[in-house]
């Protein structure tokens, strides 16, 4: 209190003025109109400025939320694209419903690599939002990756960075059917594989999943060929393709569920055992 | 050095000339002759600052009340006081320590108007600018009150060797 008391008296003569000053204002104010309004509209919009700064800066600590929403209304828009693309296909293939068979989990990268050869990733879903091994992870540019173990809320996979890993694809307008694979390297530029010579690959074709094994629905985009020359002593080509996907950039996927699952799985089981024999 | 009581009448009888008087010889609405306050520069420069403060603060209330002004002064004043040490820096060496008051005999004829231009100028804006109340009036009261500053130093300067010679 004497703290106060005497704080007081060494700011007495510039507190007097403070009050003089207020009283000062307080007459203008309370007699003169035209300030007072001015005075009213001067800290209306001094407040109103406030509060949009105060907003902009809420709204910019929430932008992590805000994506999360965004991803989960993407998620649930590509869903309905599925769907549509599913109408369009069951008008071209009687019956058939692959698309509607496909459901997208949103999930946000917590990690990743893109600096070895075999690259991985991991995202904050897991068994309890519906992972699994060997769903396909996508973008909205393209395919991203594989899962390869799911926790209880978390999820690893192998990039598509990862030579190890291959994804069953097609060149879009043509029946050409192969495989797309990392070797290592660049990050800007991969292999496909298994293209026969007799195929028309020309550079700028796009490379989308052909949707065989369920991994990934098919049309995703995978790349565009950059390079295409006969490989020598061998029935294929040598196609190159640039990858769709900023592997740098990853924030938000989607991890591909498909419904019918198991019973694909049983059945390239069968498949698998018939060969064997 | 405190205030003498030749001082607060000096002070009583400029508010009544100005109320009276001098608030008639504006000219065209634009240039003020807002004496009142100059006599404030030449109070004694070590006398309580809280006293010149109620002394500026009724001064400043007292003209807004009688002229329905309602404000410009009574805010302007005592902030002519703060200020004022500042000003009085401007014309003196180590804020004027070897003065007891800034008057004419004291500072010479050209920096003594230069000073009470100044502090005239210093209240003329602050007033101007309370009643322009925006900022494009900001410029204005710039202006106006260089102008009434220039013509209230006139006229004080004026009085002043008027009265001394009448009184020798």
């Amino acid at each position: 209190m004497q703290k106060i008391f005497l704080l007081i008296f060494t700011y007495r003569v510039f507190l007097l003025w403070l009050g003089m000053e207020i009283v000062g204002f307080a007459l203008l104010f309370n007699n003169r109109a035209f300030q007072r309004m001015a005075f009213v509209r001067g800290v209306s919009e001094v407040g109103a400025g406030l509060h949009e700064t105060r907003n902009e800066v809420a709204q910019y600590f929430l932008l992590d939320e805000v994506n999360a929403v965004l991803a989960e209304q993407n998620a649930a828009l590509m869903g309905q694209k599925a769907q549509w693309a599913s109408q369009l296909m069951s008008a071209e293939y009687k019956g058939s419903t692959i698309w509607s068979n496909y459901q997208m989990i949103p999930a946000k990268v917590m990690y990743q690599t893109i600096s070895t050869e075999r690259n991985h990733f991991i995202i904050n879903r897991g068994v309890s939002a519906g992972c699994a091994p060997f769903m396909g992870v996508i973008n909205e540019e393209g395919v991203v990756g594989v899962l390869e173990s799911a926790a209880k809320h978390h999820a690893s996979g192998l990039s598509f960075l990862h030579r190890d890993l291959r994804i069953n694809v097609r060149v879009r307008g043509s029946e050409a059917i192969g495989l797309a694979n990392w070797t290592g390297g660049s990050i800007e530029s991969a292999q496909l594989l298994d293209i026969p010579k007799h195929v028309n690959v020309h550079v700028g074709d796009t490379i989308e999943t052909s949707g065989f094994g369920g991994v990934f629905p098919p049309g995703i985009h995978v790349g565009v060929v950059e390079e295409v020359a006969p490989e020598p002593g061998s029935k294929f080509l040598a196609v190159s393709f640039r990858p769709a996907v900023n592997y740098s950039g990853l924030e938000y996927v989607y991890v591909v569920s498909y419904r019918m699952r198991e019973e694909l799985d049983s059945l390239m089981g069968e498949i698998e055992m018939m060969q064997a024999q | 050095m405190n205030i003498k009581f030749s001082d607060i009448i000096g002070l009583a009888g400029i508010l009544i000339a100005q109320l009276m008087l001098l608030d008639y010889m504006t000219i065209g609405a634009v240039l003020f002759p807002w004496l009142f306050a100059l006599p404030l520069a030449s109070l004694p420069l070590r006398m309580d600052k809280s006293l010149l403060l109620f002394i500026a603060f009724a001064l400043g209330f007292i003209y807004d009340v009688v002229t329905l002004s309602y404000g410009p002064h009574t805010i302007a004043l005592p902030l002519l006081i703060m200020l004022r040490p500042a000003v009085v820096g401007l014309f003196t060496f180590r804020g004027g320590a070897e003065i007891e008051r800034m008057t004419l005999g004291e500072l010479g004829l050209v920096k003594f108007l230069f000073y009470l231009f100044v502090f005239a100028w210093i209240h003329q804006f602050t007033a101007l600018a309370i009643d322009y109340f925006s900022i494009a009036g900001l410029f204005k009261a710039l202006i106006r009150g260089f102008g009434g500053a220039l013509y209230s130093v006139g006229l004080y300067t004026g009085f002043k060797l008027i009265f001394q010679r009448s009184s020798r």
